[in-house]
C-alpha cells in the first residue's frame, strides 16, 4: 500500500533546501541573506498551502477510485 | 489537525518572528555598541577598496586626522607633500553594490587655520536618507607626512599609529593607540584600548579609561591617568600616576616618582630622584631611590631597599620591610611588623601587632609598640639616644662594646635581664633598673607592660651573631 501524501514533510524538506541555498549564497557574498530571508520566507507558507490543496485533491481522487 | 502540522506551523511562524525582528533591529539600531554588540552592518560579506590623494603643504604645516570605524597610521616621508591612502571596507553583500558604495565614500582634506585636516565624508553618508538600511564601512587611512610635522588624530573604534613627528596629539577608542618617536611632547587620550609609547623627546601626557599603559624611553615627565588598568614605565624622566585598578611598574625612572593608586600594586626600581606613593588593597616595592621615599598603604605590604633618602612608610594589616636607608625613618604600622636592616640614620617606629625588628641601625630610636616585640640591633656602639615603649611585647637591645649610656628600664610584669660588661646598675628593684655603661651620655629608655625586658651584651651579641 503507497504511503500518503504528506504536504508538511515536503515543505519541511523544501524549506531547509531553501535556507541552506540561501545562506550559501550570503556567506559567497552573492545576496543580502537577511533581506532576501526577510523578503522570501512567507512563501513558505503560500507553498505549504499550495501542498495542502493538492493533498486533499489527491485524497479525494483516491477515495473515488 | 495533526501534532506535527502545528508543530511545523510554529516552527515556520517563529522562524519568520525571528527573521523580522532581525531585520528591525538592523534598521533601528544607529552606530556604537548596538551595532557592535549584536554583529550589526559591520558582519557579513565585505569588500574592500582603495584610494590615493596627495596634497602639497608647505614646510612645518600640522596634519589634523580625523576617523571613525577604521584605523589610522601615520608614518614620516619625504618633504612638501602629505601622501593619503583611504582603504575603504564596506560590507555589503555583493561586489557590485559595495562597489558603488565606495564610490561614494570619499577622503576630504581641508585647509584649516593654517593646518591640513584630513577626514572622510562619512557623516553626510550615513545621514538617514531614506535608504532601505544604512550600510557598515570601515576607512582605513595610511598617511605620511613631511618630516617634522606636528599631528593630531582623533578616531573613534579604530588603532592608531603615529611615529617620527614633531610632535603628537591622539585620542582613539576601543583599540590600540601607539606613538613612537616623537620629537616632542606627546598628548593621548584612549578610552578602552591599550595605549604604547616610546622614545618621545618631551613630555607624555596620557589619559586611558580600560587599558594598559606602556611607556618607555621618554625624555620628559610622562603624566598617567589610568583607570582600570595596568601600567609599565620604563626609562622615563620622572612619572606621575594616577589611577585605580591596576598595577604599577616603573623602572629606571630620571627624576620624581609620584603613584597615587587604587587597588593595584605598585613597583619601582631605580628611581632618581624623590618616590612618593600611595595605593591601598596592595603592597609597594620601591628599590634603589635616590632620594626620600614616601609610602603610604593600606592592606598591603611596604619593601623599600637602597634608598638614599628619608623614608616615611604607612601601613596597615601587613609588614613594612626596610634594608639600607641612608636618611631617618618614619614608620607606622597597624596589624603588621617592622623588620628594617641597615638604618643609618635611626628611625621613629609606630607599631602594632606584629614584632618590630631594627638590625644595624645607627642614630637615634624611638619606637612605640602594641601587642609586639621589640629586638634591637645596633651596627656599632650606641652614640644617639634609643627609646622604647612596648605593651604586651618584649624589648631585647644588643649593647655593643663601646657604647656609651644611661640606662631607664621598666618592666611591668615582667623581669629585667642584663649581661652586657661593665654595665653598671645605680638603682635596682622589681621591674626597674637604672645603669650607666662607658661613661653615660646616650639616653636608653626601655618600657614595657606585660613583657621583659633584655640588654644583652657584645659577648652574647657574638654567640648569636657571629
Amino acid at each position: 500500500m503507497a504511503r500518503p501524501f504528506r504536504p508538511e514533510v515536503l515543505v519541511l524538506a523544501l524549506t531547509l533546501i531553501a535556507v541552506g541555498v540561501a545562506w550559501l549564497l550570503g556567506n559567497a557574498g552573492r545576496i543580502d541573506l537577511l533581506a532576501t530571508l526577510r523578503a522570501w520566507w512567507p512563501l513558505t507558507l503560500v507553498v505549504w498551502g499550495v501542498l495542502e490543496l493538492v493533498a486533499l485533491a489527491l485524497s479525494r481522487d483516491a477515495r473515488r477510485s | 489537525m495533526k501534532g506535527a502540522k502545528i508543530g511545523l506551523l510554529l516552527l515556520i511562524l517563529a522562524f519568520g518572528s525571528t527573521v523580522e525582528t532581525a531585520w528591525r533591529v538592523r534598521n533601528r539600531l544607529g552606530p556604537g555598541w548596538g551595532w557592535f554588540m549584536m554583529g550589526g552592518r559591520f558582519q557579513g560579506p565585505s569588500f574592500t577598496f582603495k584610494a590615493d590623494q596627495v596634497e602639497v603643504v608647505p614646510s612645518g604645516t600640522p596634519v589634523e586626522v580625523e576617523n571613525a570605524f577604521g584605523a589610522v597610521k601615520i608614518v614620516q616621508g619625504g618633504p612638501g607633500e602629505v601622501r593619503i591612502a583611504l582603504r575603504k571596507v564596506v560590507f555589503l553583500g555583493t561586489e557590485d553594490k559595495a562597489r558603488a558604495y565606495a564610490d561614494r565614500i570619499q577622503v576630504q582634506a581641508r585647509r584649516e587655520g593654517g593646518a591640513l585636516r584630513i577626514l572622510t565624508n562619512r557623516s553626510d553618508l550615513e545621514r538617514p536618507s531614506g535608504a532601505e538600511y544604512e550600510v557598515g564601512f570601515e576607512t582605513h587611512f595610511d598617511v605620511v607626512v613631511p618630516p617634522g610635522t606636528a599631528v593630531k588624530v582623533h578616531d573613534e573604534h579604530g588603532a592608531v599609529d603615529v611615529t617620527d613627528v614633531a610632535r603628537a596629539e591622539v585620542s582613539g577608542s576601543f583599540d590600540t593607540i601607539r606613538v613612537e618617536r616623537v620629537g616632542g611632547p606627546a598628548e593621548i587620550e584612549a578610552r578602552h584600548g591599550d595605549v604604547q609609547a616610546r622614545g618621545i623627546k618631551g613630555d607624555l601626557k596620557v589619559t586611558n579609561r580600560h587599558g594598559d599603559v606602556t611607556v618607555e624611553d621618554i625624555d620628559g615627565r610622562a603624566t598617567l591617568d589610568v583607570q582600570h588598568g595596568e601600567v609599565s614605565a620604563k626609562r622615563v624622566g620622572g612619572l606621575l600616576v594616577s589611577g585605580a585598578h591596576g598595577d604599577v611598574t616603573a623602572e629606571t625612572v630620571h627624576g620624581d616618582l609620584d603613584v597615587h593608586d587604587q587597588h593595584g600594586a605598585v613597583r619601582g626600581i631605580d628611581v632618581t630622584g624623590r618616590a612618593t606613593v600611595a595605593t591601598s588593597f596592595q603592597g609597594v616595592t620601591l628599590e634603589k631611590v635616590g632620594g626620600d621615599a614616601s609610602v603610604h598603604t593600606e592592606h598591603g605590604e611596604v619593601v623599600l631597599t637602597d634608598v638614599k633618602g628619608a623614608v616615611d612608610a604607612q601601613a596597615s594589616f601587613d609588614d613594612v620591610t626596610l634594608t639600607r636607608v641612608g636618611g631617618p625613618v618614619t614608620v607606622t604600622v597597624s596589624h603588621g611588623a617592622v623588620r628594617a636592616h641597615g638604618l643609618e640614620k635611626g628611625a621613629r617606629v609606630r607599631a602594632s601587632g606584629d614584632e618590630i625588628v631594627l638590625d644595624g641601625f645607627r642614630g637615634p630610636v624611638e619606637i612605640e609598640a602594641e601587642r609586639a616585640g621589640v629586638r634591637l640591633v645596633p651596627a656599632g656602639a650606641i652614640g644617639a639616644a634609643v627609646k622604647v615603649t612596648a605593651t604586651h611585647g618584649a624589648i631585647e637591645l644588643d649593647v655593643p662594646a663601646g657604647s656609651r649610656i644611661d640606662v631607664q628600664a621598666s618592666a611591668q610584669s615582667g623581669e629585667i635581664t642584663t649581661d652586657v660588661p661593665g654595665l653598671s646598675a645605680t638603682q635596682m628593684s622589681p621591674g626597674k633598673l637604672a645603669a650607666t655603661l662607658g661613661g653615660g651620655g646616650n639616653a636608653v629608655v626601655l618600657s614595657t607592660s606585660h613583657g621583659d625586658v633584655r640588654l644583652r651584651g657584645a659577648a652574647a651579641v657574638a654567640e648569636k651573631t657571629p
